[in-house]
């Protein structure tokens, strides 16, 4: 096929994994690579690499609405993101000495994992226990907005949750995502933040995240300019769109959508892997 | 925090989330520009993405990007708004450093330095 009408196919497969991946959290890194590799064909290398611009531009598109809005927490988020950032320098060290194969393997358990803990999930519950004093401490409860108004929301169990992010970012080294999904997990289960505020949160970390493996990525050559170039594109106007979607919609079906979009790549890109494709 | 805190906080996270918005669109224009180029030059060819090339295509160096633009390489002027694309996101945790230094917040301006220190770090590994 010709490389425009290719890179017009990756446009917009890019403009759905950018609207699923602000409406997630997860940064449409986990919805490109799949799709890039089992729809077109793509090498993984280059689908890692373009789909770790892709998280970079789903957290630049959709920050200043969030922001404006007050909806991520940047106490939460940056304080995670310290052990995310180091550990996704060690994972992009990784990268050298782990097959394919195998990371393909592991980034499809991760999602259906990920999947099986997430439809588990109920709606978000704003318990009456107090917040993890250390959350108190520095300053991290903030508001959400819901259909009764604006409320306050608590936060638990920090240090677990930090724990989670830096295995979040060894990931996101390895598999050339922002682990978005480890990272909203974490939040919403572990922190137990409203689901709105552990997208939004994540959705402002991840590009940090990827920005950490970046670099990597470029001098062994994963980033191709014109693989990339539809791509950023694609996100760019997916995830914008995404963004006022996201501030709408009830969370509860933005849950559902998360649930389905990872357990469904997960299986195929394991298939994949396996070679039953 | 305060009600004054939390409007203050609002304030520059606004600011903050403007800054990040015109910095994307920055970027976009020069890949857009790069992308124009680009597919002038590789109207014709096949695509071939399915196998990875350890050579010509990509620019892995900054000197390369430099040259290619000269050059006016489609291809490097994608890889250039790219690159520019990385830089926004350490623009990010410094607007972050600077917020929190407005706010008095110590222990996140250390927070933030830390993480501009790692970014830093996976640049020179």
């Amino acid at each position: 096929m010709s490389v425009t009408l290719f890179l017009l196919l990756v446009f917009l497969i890019s403009l759905a994994a950018g609207l699923l991946g602000v409406l997630t959290g997860l940064g449409g890194g986990v919805v490109l690579i799949p799709a890039l590799m089992l729809l077109l064909g793509v090498n993984i290398h280059y689908a890692m690499g373009a789909s770790l611009i892709a998280v970079i531009v789903t957290s630049s598109a959709a920050a200043p609405t969030f922001m404006s809005q007050g909806l991520s927490n940047l106490r939460i988020g940056l304080f995670l993101e310290t052990a995310a950032a180091a550990g996704a320098v060690g994972g992009a060290i990784l990268l050298s000495v782990v097959p394919s194969q195998f990371i393909g393997i592991l980034l499809g358990i991760v999602l259906l994992y990920s999947a099986y803990l997430s439809s588990r999930q109920k709606d978000d519950v704003t318990s009456e226990r107090p917040s993890d004093p250390i959350a108190v401490r520095l300053g991290m409860e903030g508001e959400y907005p819901t259909a009764d108004g604006v409320k306050e929301y608590r936060v638990y169990h920090v240090l677990a949750g930090t724990g989670l992010l830096g295995v979040a970012g060894v990931l996101s080294g390895l598999l050339g995502i922002g682990s978005g999904a480890v990272k909203v997990l974490a939040m919403d289960r572990i922190m137990r933040l409203p689901y709105k505020i552990s997208t939004t949160t994540s959705n402002f970390i991840i590009g940090i995240t990827a920005a950490a493996s970046a670099g990597v990525y470029f001098t062994r050559g994963y980033i191709d300019p014109g693989l990339t170039m539809p791509v950023v594109l694609g996100v760019l106007a997916g995830a914008t769109f995404g963004a006022r979607v996201l501030l709408r919609a009830p969370s509860r079906i933005l849950r559902l959508v998360f649930v389905i979009v990872i357990a469904v790549l997960g299986l195929q890109l394991i298939a994949k892997s396996v070679g039953i494709y | 925090m305060t009600k004054a805190e939390r409007e203050l906080e609002r304030g520059i996270q606004k600011r903050m989330g403007r800054i990040l918005f015109w910095g994307m669109m920055f970027c976009t224009v020069v890949i857009v520009i790069g992308g124009v180029l680009y597919l002038n030059e590789h109207s014709g060819a096949k695509a071939n993405f399915g196998v990875f090339v350890t050579s010509q295509n990509q620019p892995r160096s900054l000197a390369a990007v430099v040259k290619g633009i000269v050059s006016s390489n489609g291809g490097a002027i994608i890889a250039a708004g790219i690159l520019l694309l990385v830089v926004l996101q350490y623009v990010r945790v410094a607007l972050s450093i600077g917020m929190f230094i407005r706010l008095k917040s110590w222990f996140f301006t250390g927070i933030s330095l830390f993480i501009l220190g790692v970014l830093l770090y996976a640049l020179i590994v």
